[in-house]
């Protein structure tokens, strides 16, 4: 009888530990950035015409500009703080 | 019995959760703890140098006693800073390694070493009974902490460098890829040729940032144990910014160029 919980408990700790490894890190605030997709062969014609082949192009740009301000950032954190090294005597 | 059981393994339970999340604590949350052990640690200077004061005012057996508790005090909370601090750095440099591909391991086994002896150091606080012991202590904690200080410079050039990096390969996909649509383009007309032209100039712009970038990786692979970090980081940090300046100018004009042509 006693079996029953500890079957159930284990089970659920196998679990957390299961989706704890599998969860992305989701805290990352750091200025990385996606990849963009690669480039696709296009048709030829007008500029209209084969600029419009690609209408997730200037989404792609403005990805790009956003990842940049993310940069500009400085991410001072890592600055080491000062500490007290003497006793001054 | 079966109540007994079942409490012991709920402990165990509940235990082996919590020590498990506290090993997986992110880059973030060990920052809010340094901010902790820092404030902690200075509120512990001012006590400290009034105490420094009375010891040089009166040389007493009792200012001196004082004196070496407040400096032992002060010593623990510095170790305890300086262990979130450490920690931050390697998580940080964790997570910037998943996602920026980078592949060396041995500022992990530096700032590993680096953890162990600050562990066994706040052990050695206790055990201190004397001015001159707390000053070499001190002395020797100041040497860690400086190699500790030269990876976190580090870290902070390569994530960076690598974001930059990676700027730089997502740039070039989106200049294929108005290569490409440019080449296809059968009008001939004035638009045309200007478009072509300040793409063409963009093309060397972002050459410039492409350049920036390799500065800042040479700045960055220049340095030796005897450098200084805190000056190459700034360094590193100026040609980044360069290399943002840069970047926007060029996604700027391919942006330009998009919306002329559509």
């Amino acid at each position: 009888m006693i079996f029953l919980p500890l079957v159930f408990i284990f089970g659920v700790l196998a679990l957390v530990l299961f989706f704890q490894k599998k969860l992305p890190e989701t805290s990352v605030s750091l200025p990385f950035m996606n990849d963009t997709p690669t480039p696709t062969m296009v048709a030829s014609g007008s500029a209209a015409a084969v600029f419009s082949q690609l209408p997730g192009l200037n989404d792609d740009l403005t990805a790009i500009e956003q990842d940049l301000e993310k940069m500009r950032k400085e991410d001072t954190r890592l600055i080491p703080p000062s500490f007290i090294f003497n006793l001054g005597l | 019995m079966k109540k007994a059981a079942l409490f012991f393994t709920l402990l165990f339970f509940l235990f082996f959760t919590k020590t498990t999340f506290a090993a997986d604590k992110t880059s973030d949350e060990l920052y809010q703890e340094l901010l902790q052990n820092y404030r902690r640690y200075q509120g512990l200077v001012e006590p400290f140098n009034t105490q420094r004061s009375r010891h040089l005012a009166y040389q007493s057996v009792a200012t001196q006693a004082d004196f070496l508790n407040a400096a032992k005090s002060l010593a623990s909370a510095e170790i305890e800073a300086m262990i979130s601090y450490t920690s931050f750095v390697k998580t940080y440099l964790a997570q910037a390694t998943q996602i920026l591909n980078y592949k060396e391991n041995y500022l992990y086994i530096m700032l590993d070493d680096e953890l162990a002896y600050l562990s066994s150091a706040k052990d050695k606080v206790k055990t201190l009974s004397s001015l001159s012991d707390t000053q070499s202590f001190f002395t020797e904690l100041s040497g860690h902490y400086n190699k500790i200080g030269q990876i976190g410079y580090q870290v902070k050039s390569l994530v960076e460098i690598g974001s930059a990096n990676r700027t730089l390969e997502n740039v070039k996909i989106e200049t294929d890829k108005i290569e490409s649509l440019l080449g296809e383009v059968k009008e001939e007309d004035a638009r045309i040729y200007a478009a072509r032209e300040k793409f063409s100039s963009l093309k060397g712009e972002l050459s410039g940032a492409e350049g920036s970038i390799s500065k800042a990786e040479k700045a960055f692979k220049s340095t030796s144990s005897s450098s200084n970090f805190a000056s190459m980081s700034k360094k590193v940090r100026g040609f980044i910014d360069q290399s943002i300046n840069q970047f926007s100018s060029v996604i700027s004009g391919y942006k330009n160029i998009v919306s002329s042509l559509k």
